[in-house]
């Protein structure tokens, strides 16, 4: 593999983890923040029963919302991957077909 | 050049975590010649070093490149010292973001190779070490030392420019802020800890530097830079640099130690200043 393809598929990969961990830590910002609201109304008996239903929904989407993130952006990767994968082949394949038209022109020279 | 010095600051912030996760942008630890990697075979070492006796290895410092060390005219130490001594050199580069210790050892496994094929001709290798550098010079040797490796014999002079051999204050203090943010029960100043703890281990190191003994039976050199009293070279602190031996009555085999004046931590990797002081040393040990 060229050192420019091993790069580009280090920052794809960088890229990945980024999105990754990034939506990671925000889904747990996200509850965290939502849960002292959450915290008070739960205290509250009148709304309590309701509260409850509504953070366990709320979580239950955030959830979702970032499982999806990280699905779609998992899969872009992965095409990216087999993009490069090809790519890859192709440069090999031409390396040697170089090599061997070199070395053919070469025994022909000689 | 640009993209070197992008990866460079790269690996210096997250390089631990590119060399966990096996990331392509991760650098390999070699030696560097305009740019390129140099193969340690016979052949190309012979071509590079010609009929050098004496060899100086430069190991630049956290989130930097081998291009550290040019001046303004495109000259560097290593040129200037084979102009006046007909020294050899070699560039490190590496990955900044490693633990010291890793890096150390692998600088010692690479100066094994490199002892291995280089021509017979090359009787001394001087380190130069600026910044972390010098800690990874040091790391080395001690490496070296544990597992007897054959390099050593040749090390005779060692210089450390800058080198926070007590410490970088300015990791301390992010450590300390970074525990305080930690502790307040709020998810925001917590994600900050979390994002200020992913630095890597290389800086962490940094904090702490490298207390133990220096390499007996070798001459060392230390050089700092004074900007201001309280901050040395505005990174490194004038005793830190000094290995505590400011203004300590040394004897004959004592390590030298000069510190520069209104040199800043940047200026030391390429100062006319440091060169003069580390060709005096040069001179004056051989």
């Amino acid at each position: 593999m060229s050192n420019h393809l091993r790069e580009v598929r280090g920052v794809q990969k960088l890229a990945e983890e980024a999105v990754h961990h990034g939506s990671r830590i925000i889904e747990g910002i996200q509850k965290d923040t939502a849960k002292r609201t959450f915290d008070v109304l739960n205290r509250v008996p009148i709304v309590a029963p309701a509260s409850r239903l509504v953070q366990t929904v709320f979580d239950a989407s955030v959830s979702l919302s970032h499982t999806g993130i990280r699905f779609v952006n998992k899969a872009v990767h992965r095409t990216i991957d087999v993009a490069l994968d090809v790519v890859d082949a192709v440069d090999a394949k031409s390396g040697s077909s170089d090599a061997n038209r070199l070395a053919s022109d070469d025994a022909g020279m000689r | 050049m640009i993209l070197d010095q992008a990866l460079a600051i790269l690996n210096g912030t997250i390089g631990d975590y590119l060399d966990k996760t096996k990331n392509g942008l991760a650098t390999d630890m070699g030696f560097f010649e305009d740019g390129a990697r140099l193969r340690l075979d016979r052949p190309t070492l012979e071509a590079h070093l010609g009929t050098a006796s004496r060899v100086v290895v430069f190991v630049h410092g956290i989130m930097s490149t081998e291009s550290i060390w040019r001046f303004a005219d495109g000259t560097d130490y290593g040129e200037n010292l084979e102009r006046d001594f007909g020294f050899a050199s070699l560039y490190l580069r590496y990955n900044t973001g490693r633990p010291i210790r890793d890096n150390g050892e692998a600088l010692a496994c690479l100066l094994d190779s490199f002892a291995e094929n280089a021509p017979n001709t090359v009787k001394e290798i001087v380190l130069v070490g600026y910044s972390m550098g010098g800690l990874v010079v040091r790391s080395a040797c001690a490496f070296a030392t544990v597992n007897q490796l054959g390099w050593l014999a040749r090390i005779r002079r060692i210089l450390y420019v800058g080198t926070p051999h007590g410490g970088a204050p300015a990791e301390r203090v992010g450590r300390v802020v970074a525990s305080v943010l930690g502790r307040i029960p709020d998810p925001y100043t917590r994600t900050l800890s979390e994002v200020g703890n992913f630095r890597s281990q290389g800086i962490k190191d940094l904090g702490d530097g490298d207390v133990s003994a220096l390499l007996p039976g070798v001459e060392h050199c230390l050089i700092a830079g004074h900007v201001s009293d309280w901050f040395g070279d505005n990174v490194v602190p004038v005793d830190s640099a000094t290995y505590g031996l400011r203004g300590v009555v040394a004897g004959p085999s004592a390590p030298r130690v000069r510190i520069l004046p209104r040199l800043s931590h940047v200026d030391l990797a390429h100062h006319a200043d440091v060169y003069k002081e580390i060709r005096d040393f040069l001179e004056q040990t051989s």
